[in-house]
């Protein structure tokens, strides 16, 4: 039927597909351990297992199909209440969803093949065996009875199809035949409401529906798989109705004529009012093809300045006018092409519920996360390289910051510690939070243990905040016990550096005995700015737009000091000629452009200002990643090299020049 | 696919189907039955004699056309069914598309 190749083609999407599954279903359950009534995560958490085992028949991917079909046995109890999911059933779920995970990454798609039986597999499905030999045989509940007793029922089924149906291939009237096959119709209402007119019909969709009772002694489980092959085309709600005795078959009761959505089971496939249309109106798109139209729309951008300074300088009217045109649209463009990059934080953030279980279960801690602001974007790429040091710092708040329940009752606090992740946009920034309501740093302990290793001189005075930030510093670690989690003197400096590569900052905001706060500042996006074009002598700078404030004429004499008078307020400056050291120019007038970041504010003093800019961030090649204050380069219309301006780290310098100095030129917080 | 026979003063218009009646021909039935569908209110009959293979997208296509001749307050019966048509409109319980003693009357 299928060559090799294309089978092996399939198997790839079959792989996708699971691990997207196993992504689901363990977010899923993880939903459920919190909301145990939550009938839209069970249902998508077995509609997760079941397509998965589904699919993985195909391909006859045996021990994937065993351990999946364990599994679904377990859930079925779950989903109809024969089961409670408890703490160690949730932990073997989870144990066996890596384990799924673990046999898709085995799988070779060149010979669809994968490896037999190992123990670790024998031991999870012995175990799941053993939990489902423990169901409680009610004789209150029907759906506990053993498998092997059929029992006759009549069943009520709403049958709706999607429009795709018959286009693909798939006749209604077949399953209404096959549900006649397992027992007795005794009442069929076709719903002819849907059937549009001739005029507006679209004679290949379908806009059936129907309402069967069903006398039969098929298991639910038998009726779902009647419709397994169009799951992804139909909705079905399947009810029980009270079983009949099975000595007076010849009565059977009166079918329900309507159902109460309240009780209707979904098909697992699809749960109600989850459109599968939503689906097909996405495409998936390689990373990397956005990447290359990304970096395209970058030099289109550069071209286009090119052309705009070429057709300021001919001074043909008609001529500025189109490349104004064009430069409007590539303005746009650049915009949409950004956008198609950008991916929501919540997915990202979901995969936490997992790490705060195992982690504060290892450690014999109550924790609840909250997360807020899943529905913000940030540029893929971004989210991809923060994802680790996020996990570090949920890692670090839980172990470090959050008490043991104990040493909380003791504080007063509840038991249960509250860890919180949030993002949201603040000034063409996203601003990642992790926040805990633990102890807060020590910070008394961290200066000694600054001082103990020579990074800090005794007398030296710091801000609070600073003495925080020395956390981030190589080989540095406060926990009196080092554990296998987090605190072995690795980690947060891998963190900083992380967060630095990224053109970000992060942010320390702690209250002994009240908790504390990371905030991470990164920039949208990687690849293109609006910038601010200024000159000193013959250099281009390019400050990013959204750090920008305010732009002024430098007074004469004031800022020579390194600060100067902000409306009555102290603002350090940076004069970048001597900063960069350039030879001095002839320049009489010149301006501070006012740039900020968070609540720190400064001043750098420039040449000229030429305005507004887009600009395609150029990284600087290995050469010169030691460049402290630069970022990155980029080309201007004129072919000339301008260097985008690091403001962190240009903050951090001048924080740094400034250390034994007055304290208020350390760039100013603002007035709140 | 239909031929019409126009109505004359004492007989109803009547469609005549011959051949099948499936996905693969509704979209050709349905140009052709809005081009033969008539201005004025007429009693109609529906002659599926000649029908051969029946699926749900024919009864869709039937019950389309039965709605509309109805909405355009025509009288719509069907007479004549083969067996295996009957057969599925009765699975569906769909008796306006079969054939009875009396026009059916348009519902709703």
């Amino acid at each position: 039927m299928f060559d090799a190749e294309q089978w092996s083609q399939l198997l790839q999407g079959f792989l996708e597909e699971a691990r997207d599954l196993l992504k689901e279903a363990e977010d899923s359950l993880l939903r459920l351990e919190t909301r145990p009534d939550d009938d839209a995560a069970i249902n998508a958490l077995f509609r997760a297992v079941h397509t998965l085992k589904g699919s993985a028949g195909i391909f006859s991917l045996d021990p994937l199909v065993a351990l999946a079909h364990q599994l679904e046995n377990l859930l079925m109890g779950v989903r109809d209440g024969a089961r409670v999911l408890d703490a160690p059933l949730t932990s073997l779920m989870l144990q066996c969803m890596d384990e799924l995970g673990v046999m898709l990454d085995s799988i070779d798609p060149q010979q669809v093949s994968m490896p037999a039986h190992t123990p670790r597999q024998a031991a999870l499905l012995a175990a799941l065996q053993a939990h489902q030999g423990e169901l409680p045989a009610s004789v209150d509940n029907p759906l506990a009875a053993p498998h092997g007793a059929p029992r006759l029922r009549t069943w009520h089924l709403s049958i709706r199809f999607a429009s795709e149906l018959l286009s693909n291939g798939f006749d209604p009237a077949a399953f209404i035949r096959y549900l006649a096959r397992l027992g007795d119709i005794l009442s069929l209402q076709t719903l002819t409401w849907a059937v549009p007119e001739l005029d507006s019909l679209d004679p290949e969709a379908c806009y059936l529906g129907f309402e069967v009772s069903l006398h039969s002694d098929a298991s639910r489980e038998q009726l779902e798989d009647v419709f397994a092959l169009v799951q992804d085309f139909c909705t079905l709600r399947l009810q029980a109705q009270e079983p009949t005795d099975t000595a007076l078959p010849a009565e059977p009761r009166a079918p329900a004529q309507t159902l109460a959505p309240a009780t209707a089971t979904p098909l697992p496939s699809m749960p109600a009012g989850e459109p599968r249309t939503a689906s097909s109106s996405q495409v998936k798109v390689a990373a990397q093809k956005l990447d290359e139209l990304i970096n395209l729309v970058g030099e289109l951008v550069i071209a286009t300045a090119g052309a705009q300074m070429q057709a300021l300088r001919s001074a043909h009217a008609a001529c500025i006018e189109s490349v104004q045109a064009v430069q409007q649209h590539v303005e746009q463009i650049r915009e949409r092409a950004l956008k198609l990059r950008m991916v929501e934080v919540g997915e990202t953030f979901n995969r936490f519920h997992r790490v705060v279980r195992d982690v504060s279960q290892a450690l014999d801690k109550q924790i609840a996360l909250t997360i807020s602001g899943g529905d913000t974007e940030l540029d893929k790429t971004l989210i991809d390289r923060i994802a680790d040091p996020l996990v570090h710092l949920v890692r670090n708040a839980i172990d470090h910051g959050i008490e043991a329940p104990a040493e909380r009752r003791a504080a007063g606090k509840p038991e249960q510690g509250q860890l919180r992740l949030n993002a949201y946009h603040d000034s063409g920034m996203i601003v990642l939070e992790i926040q805990d309501d633990g102890r807060g740093l020590n910070t008394a302990k961290i200066r000694e243990k600054a001082i103990a290793r020579g990074m800090l001189d005794s007398d030296s005075p710091m801000s609070e905040q600073d003495i925080h930030l020395l956390i981030f510093e190589a080989g540095f670690s406060t926990a009196e016990q080092v554990s296998n989690l987090s605190g072995r003197g690795v980690g947060m400096d891998v963190v900083r550096s992380a967060i630095d590569q990224l053109r970000g900052v992060i942010e320390i905001d702690s209250r002994a005995g009240h908790g504390c706060t990371f905030r991470i500042r990164l920039p949208l996006t990687l690849a293109i700015i609006d910038g601010f074009l200024v000159s000193v002598g013959e250099e281009h700078f390019v400050i990013p737009l959204d750090m920008v404030t305010e732009c002024m004429e430098a007074p004469a004499n004031q800022a020579e000091q390194g600060h100067l008078n902000l409306r009555g307020r102290p603002l350090p400056c940076i004069d970048l000629q001597p900063h960069f050291g350039l030879p001095r120019s002839a320049c009489v007038r010149r301006n501070i452009v006012v740039v900020s970041q968070g609540r720190q504010h400064a001043g750098l003093i420039v040449d000229q200002l030429h305005g507004e800019l887009q600009t395609v961030i150029k990284p600087l090649g290995q050469l010169f990643q030691h460049l402290s204050g630069i970022s990155g380069s980029t080309i201007l219309g004129s072919g000339q090299v301008a260097l985008i301006l690091d403001i962190p780290s240009l903050f951090r310098q001048s924080q740094q020049r400034a250390e034994g100095e007055t304290p208020h030129l350390l760039p100013s917080p603002s007035g709140e | 696919m239909f031929t019409l026979a126009a109505a004359t003063a004492d007989t109803p218009a009547r469609l005549r189907l011959d051949g099948d009646l499936t996905i693969y021909e509704v979209r050709a039935a349905r140009e052709q039955l809005l081009a033969l569908l008539p201005a004025q209110p007429v009693p109609w009959q529906l002659d599926l004699g000649g029908l051969g293979e029946l699926d749900s997208a024919g009864v869709q296509l039937l019950l389309s056309l039965h709605k509309t001749l109805c909405a355009n307050g025509h009288e719509a019966e069907v007479i004549a069914l083969p067996g295996n048509a009957r057969a599925l409109l009765e699975l569906l319980r769909l008796p306006a598309l079969c054939p009875a003693g009396t026009p059916v009357p348009c519902e709703e």
